[in-house]
């Protein structure tokens, strides 16, 4: 029997926490219709069953009405006439109906305005009757959703297709059919003042840091005056570790695979109805560069996409900034036949190589985001044509030189192998400081800005564990993985984060900020 | 007002906003900056001195020669004098609009001018700029040196990266058979003092061929050498992969073998240290390749027997081209093949007791060959 | 919990140490009046850096995890031990302007010849702030990645200089001038005096039995490539014309052919070298801003770092020719080292007296 839980009252106002039911039904209804005025959606059924007044109360449209139909009505309307006269004296009739009427798969007696209209809001139906302090709450679960399909934004080449949806107790349930252990825990909240969203924080209980689940509670509690969420990016923003930071501490997937892979590993998903993107944390730079693929394919296929996509990722963060660096400021490291060719290129080009790998990393990017916002039927075409059309017009109009074309196509190439999307976006954005500095100060700014990313990175932490281990801590197996993919037989299961995770970053003496030994 | 930036703005904006500043300050700098369409791309610098005065030739690529493969044609040659390379250099900088960049040469011609008076005074002033390489080729050229880069455009279809990769070629075939800037450095603080550099001739404004080179020491100019010189200095100080050696009157007259060097290497031993006799161990491989004229063997003691010949040949020939070459460094007293800065690394005590450079005259010097011939082309019946 | 440093950090951040600014010219110094002979002078010094490192740990392992300046207090005079202190102090202050005025002056003659000079300091030493801010632990995570590119750079040098070598150019190994050749094997001495950072170091580290051992490795090796590194150039460009060069391993970069399409590399050369320069700076300025904080006994706030910062910008950019770089090398050869040499030796006099006594 799902209990409405005490969590899940926290999000009700105040008011209504500690009211009861009073038991008179037309009070009870006043109060409600009240409370619903100008909610066309909302439904109230009055009835009689035996000699005593009920009423339904539902949201349209929230419920399977067959169930409110042939389970609820139904049986409380037909079934009780067949009913003896003292079976449904008022004293006896809750319990006549919780053991012999209702046909519901969940029932449960509530007492409080609270625990009521939580339910109502979930989707369940709501029976007062005259003369009774407790209603029923009867699960009619129906709203619309969407069914199980397929992840769009983590293709892989082989495994599984099943994706997340927005409803919670199918994402529950996409891992439960996974994990088929008691140590899954899955404990829920209640967040949002007006959307009272529910969230599930999902753990393996024999391989899970406690400390990082107690953490994670902390600061999801700590969120609990929040107006509204409406999906986990919203949480993911406000729990994460650094929050100014482009790097994303925190990683989603809306893949079941790769959630349950990373809970046996001892991480914890955080899952928010009305999201198919679930959190899982913590979340270290090397883990937002693996791909579920590099296991599902064999060993050394896996190695070497992994080198494939490492590659990517510097060509995609330094390809542009080391092409306006080296053409500005070393073309003596330029073989002598790639040089003409390129100054023969640029002869006609107003514009030094900066501005053109600005200008022409700008246009990519507003492609990219239209690209986004247009209808699938014609996205497609138009970027393709788009991308064509102005690389070609720019090379034939001498704004650009054909190289930056070649440079810019390479660019965007290495950033879509990057297998998540959020870890696309710092390489994104820091092209551009990049390219700055590589226009200032050449390869000496260049190295400089890598410098500068290393030591934020360094500095950085996703829930208290050092975000570029295991590289820096040093650790020689873990940073072996990071590029080799042993063969399944050889590798046991890791389970991480087992030491203890470090929260605090400086310390202060009277107020006064110390730099740490 | 300041207030309210700090009420609306924190001071972490304000700091940013400053940097901001700053960086867009000096991005307008950018002071190291080079484009591409400001740049005279140098390929090859030729050097010549009359009297006190130096003159420049450079050999600039034009602008569009990347475009589709780059031609005799794409080339545009300007010079410039001076009482210095430097300032021959900055007058033919005024030729020019763009700046000359040296950065991509990688061939320095010297004229007789300049190996007649002052080697080092050719080539000085691009060591000593940071932005110069010591790995860059040098070839030696008999009268002007700015001739053969004028020439240039005249042959037409060319490409112009015809005289570096004729000595890359060479260095392909023959390691060490090339001069850097480094190796005339090195000469002029040597023990030796001397150096060989190759040439290259202008034949009928049509063809350019490595041949021969020069012999200097202490910066000038001793001799030049032929060809025939050159081979005597790749067996002692280069390494043979490719060449071929042709043996006339081997078994009767008329016949002609041909044996290609696959291998060479030379080591120098002190035979006897009073007086100092110093031998060259030259050690080759080398294969059979051509044969004319018919020679029979009917069975494996005469096939030894004739092998036995060939080799004997070889190596008197590899000894006789050796000892001549040696013979004429001898006579010019110029130790091109540096065997005095051998014996200062090696047997400090015994260089010590000469003055190299006088008395490389009088040393007596051993040649002995060991050949190895890997395959025949001789009939057996 | 306070995180410790392992064995395999200490070896890090002493090899990093070892390769600093400073490091790269001392091939020149060493070689400008001994030829190849420079080579045997690097090594002996690097022999008194190896002493001056087992001094160190030793009194560092007295101090039994207290700040070596408290120590120092407890067991000296007080004037003394602050006289002490300020030796050490002022040594690692000056090094690290050394190391800093000697990139900036090599930047700004070499690879960015118009760029301002104070632009290129300053930069460099806000991030070299900002990375010693965060503390050793994640000084010892950077340099993680800087002994990467050391292995790297140490590579590159050697393939792409042993194609042009000629060891008859190197040898022989002659000694002219004794003279030239003490007061080299002072000047490498002085050099890898910097060592005692390890006083500052070592109370972060895991007390374990091999550390001695593992920072000691980390010198040797630096030294031995370090001589590698000469004797490679002096068979590359002959010991005459080595004498004339201060920029010997980048004359050494300059000459590195990858292949047939990838030369004059230096500019890849300098910047993979700045990672070193980076790290070793990193770790000098928090030594040397730590030190401080014990001097004057109170903790090291973010302004007083940031104000030393400021400080060492002024000190690097006042030195904006080699000339006054040179000079104040020679101060600090003179004077500073022995300064710093005889705290070092008093403090461990008194450090064994002090044993002594508690013994009895």
């Amino acid at each position: 029997m799902q209990k409405v839980r005490k969590a899940d009252l926290k999000a009700v106002t105040s008011s209504e926490k500690n009211a009861e039911i009073s038991g008179v039904l037309t009070q009870d209804i006043a109060h409600l219709q009240k409370l619903f005025e100008r909610c066309s959606d909302f439904v109230c059924r009055e009835f009689q069953i035996g000699s005593s007044k009920a009423a339904i109360f539902y949201f349209d449209g929230m419920v399977k009405t067959e169930t409110v139909n042939d389970e609820i009505l139904r049986s409380l309307i037909l079934e009780t006439r067949m009913a003896k006269s003292e079976q449904t004296e008022k004293n006896r009739l809750t319990d006549f109906l919780e053991q012999h009427a209702l046909t519901v798969g969940e029932i449960e007696r509530v007492d409080t305005w609270a625990e009521a209209l939580a339910a109502l809001y979930v989707g369940d139906t709501l029976l007062l009757l005259d003369g009774c302090e407790e209603a029923f709450v009867l699960n009619s679960k129906g709203f619309p959703q969407r069914s199980v399909d397929k992840a769009g934004n983590e293709k892989v080449l082989r495994g599984p297709e099943e994706a997340f949806n927005e409803t919670l107790r199918v994402n529950t349930a996409l891992i439960r059919k996974r994990v088929k252990s008691y140590n899954l825990k899955m404990e829920s909240l209640t967040l949002g003042v007006n959307t009272q969203t529910k969230v599930v924080l999902a753990y393996l209980e024999d391989v899970a840091n406690p400390s990082i689940v107690a953490e994670a509670k902390k600061r999801l509690e700590s969120l609990q005056g929040v107006k509204g969420i409406m999906e986990s990016s919203g949480i993911e923003q406000m729990i994460e570790d650094n929050p100014q930071s482009v790097f994303p501490q925190i990683q989603y997937s809306e893949r079941p695979d790769r959630v349950c892979q990373a809970m046996t590993e001892g991480r914890i998903a955080i899952l928010v109805d009305g999201s198919p993107n679930v959190l899982i944390i913590p979340a270290l730079l090397v883990q937002l560069l693996q791909s579920p693929d590099d296991y599902y394919n064999r060993a050394k296929a896996g190695t070497f996409m992994r080198f494939i996509r490492y590659i990517g990722i510097a060509v995609a963060l330094l390809f542009p900034s080391l092409y306006v660096a080296i053409t500005s400021y070393h073309p003596e490291m330029l073989p002598l036949n790639l040089l003409l060719s390129i100054a023969a290129a640029r002869e006609g080009v107003p514009f030094p190589a900066f501005v053109e790998a600005l200008l022409m990393a700008l246009a990519f990017e507003l492609l990219r985001e239209a690209s986004l916002r247009m209808p699938s039927a014609i996205g497609n075409t138009i970027g393709i044509v788009g991308a064509l059309v102005i690389g070609e017009a720019a090379v034939s109009a001498n704004l650009v030189a054909p190289q930056m074309i070649v440079v810019v196509s390479l660019t965007a190439i290495g950033s879509f192998t990057l297998p998540s999307i959020e870890a696309s976006y710092p390489v994104r954005l820091l092209r551009f400081p990049l390219m700055i500095l590589a226009a200032i100060l050449g390869l000496y700014g260049v190295m400089l800005g890598v410098i500068a990313i290393l030591i934020h990175l360094i500095k950085l932490k996703s829930f208290g564990y050092p975000y570029l281990a295991p590289l820096a801590p040093l650790s020689v197996s873990g940073a072996k993985d990071m590029f080799i993919r042993r063969s399944r037989k050889d590798v046991r299961q890791k389970v991480l984060f087992q030491q203890s995770p470090q929260y605090s970053v400086g310390r202060s003496l009277d107020g006064t900020k110390i730099i740490p030994e | 007002m300041l207030s309210f930036l700090h009420k609306g703005i924190g001071r972490r904006q304000i700091f940013s906003l400053c940097l901001l500043s700053l960086v867009m300050f000096v991005l307008t700098g950018c002071w190291d900056k080079k484009e591409f369409n400001q740049m005279a791309i140098v390929q090859t610098l030729a050097v010549d001195k009359h009297e006190n005065e130096y003159k420049v030739t450079l050999q600039l690529i034009t602008p569009k020669a990347g475009e589709k493969g780059i031609t005799g044609e794409d080339l545009w040659i300007i010079s410039g004098q001076g009482e210095s390379v430097a300032a021959a250099l900055d007058q033919a900088d005024l030729s020019t609009p763009r700046r000359i960049y040296l950065e991509q040469m990688n061939l320095i011609l010297l004229g007789e001018g300049v190996l007649a008076d002052d080697l080092m005074g050719g080539y000085r002033y691009l060591t000593r700029s940071h932005y110069l390489r010591r790995s860059n080729y040098v070839l030696a050229i008999k009268g002007e040196a700015g001739e053969i880069i004028a020439a240039k455009p005249e042959l037409g279809k060319i490409d112009i990266f015809y005289l570096t990769n004729l000595i890359k070629d060479q260095e392909r075939k023959i390691k060490n058979s090339v001069t850097l800037v480094n190796d005339c450095l090195l000469a002029a603080h040597s023990t030796t003092g001397a150096v060989f550099i190759p040439a290259v001739i202008l034949e009928a404004k049509e063809k350019l061929t490595l041949d021969g080179g020069a012999l200097v020491k202490n910066n000038q100019l001793v001799d030049w050498v032929d060809q025939a010189w050159t081979e005597s200095y790749y067996w002692v100080c280069g390494e043979i992969k490719q060449k071929p050696l042709v043996l006339q009157d081997v078994w009767k007259a008329g016949d002609m073998v041909v044996l290609e060097v696959e291998k060479s290497r030379c080591h120098l031993v002190v035979k006897q240290q009073q007086p100092l006799v110093i031998g060259l161990e030259i050690e080759a491989e080398l294969d059979m390749v051509d044969n004319r004229g018919v020679h029979n063997v009917a069975d494996e003691k005469e096939l030894e027997q004739s092998l036995e010949q060939v080799r004997q040949r070889a190596e008197q020939e590899i000894e006789a081209i050796v000892k001549e070459g040696l013979d004429k460094a001898q006579s010019l007293n110029c130790d091109a093949f540096n065997l005095g800065q051998w014996l200062a690394a090696f047997h400090q005590s015994v260089a010590a007791q000469y003055d190299w450079q006088k008395d490389f005259k009088d040393i007596e010097l051993e040649v002995e060959v060991k050949t190895e011939i890997k395959s025949l082309l001789i009939n057996q019946k | 919990m306070e995180q410790k440093l392992s064995q395999n950090d200490l070896f890090t951040l002493i090899a990093l140490l070892c390769h600093g600014g400073y490091f790269w010219v001392l091939p020149s110094f060493a070689t400008k009046e001994n030829g190849s002979m420079g080579i045997l002078s690097m090594l002996l010094g690097a022999g008194t850096g190896l002493l001056i490192l087992i001094l160190a740990y030793r009194l560092s392992q007295k101090a039994n995890g207290q700040p070596i300046f408290q120590y120092l207090g407890q067991i000296m005079p007080k004037p003394l031990a602050q006289v002490t202190a300020l030796a050490i102090w002022s040594y690692l202050a000056i090094f690290l302007i050394l190391c800093l005025a000697f990139f900036t002056e090599m930047m700004s003659s070499r690879l960015l010849v118009d760029t301002p000079r104070w632009l290129i300091s300053g930069v460099l030493l806000f991030l070299i702030g900002r990375l010693a801010a965060l503390g050793l632990v994640d000084i010892t995570r950077f340099s993680f990645f800087a002994l990467i590119s050391l292995l790297f750079l140490m590579l590159m040098l050697i393939l792409g200089n042993l194609p042009l070598f000629e060891i008859i150019q190197a040898l022989p190994l002659v000694l002219e001038n004794g003279a030239a050749f003490v007061d080299t094997w002072l000047q490498v001495s002085n050099a890898y005096a910097i060592v005692l950072c390890l006083l500052f170091i070592l109370p972060r580290v895991k007390q374990e039995k091999k550390n001695l051992s593992w920072a000691a490795s980390a010198l040797v090796l630096s030294a031995v490539f370090l001589s590698v590194m000469t004797f490679l150039a002096m068979g590359v460009f002959g010991q005459d014309f080595s004498q004339t060069m201060f920029w010997m391993h980048l004359e050494q970069a300059k000459i590195i052919q990858l292949g047939p399409y990838l030369e004059r590399v230096e500019a890849i050369y300098v910047i993979l070298w700045m990672t070193v320069i980076f790290a070793a700076s990193s770790i000098l300025i928090y030594c040397t801003n730590h030190s401080l904080a014990q001097i004057i006994q109170r903790p090291l706030t973010v302004k007083m770092h940031w104000l030393l910062i400021f400080f060492f910008w002024l000190c690097c950019n006042y030195l904006g020719n080699m000339e006054k770089i040179i000079l104040l090398l020679g101060y600090f050869n003179q004077i500073f080292f022995w300064l710093m040499i005889g705290g070092l030796l008093l403090a461990f006099f008194f450090a064994q007296r002090d044993r002594k006594a508690s013994n009895l």
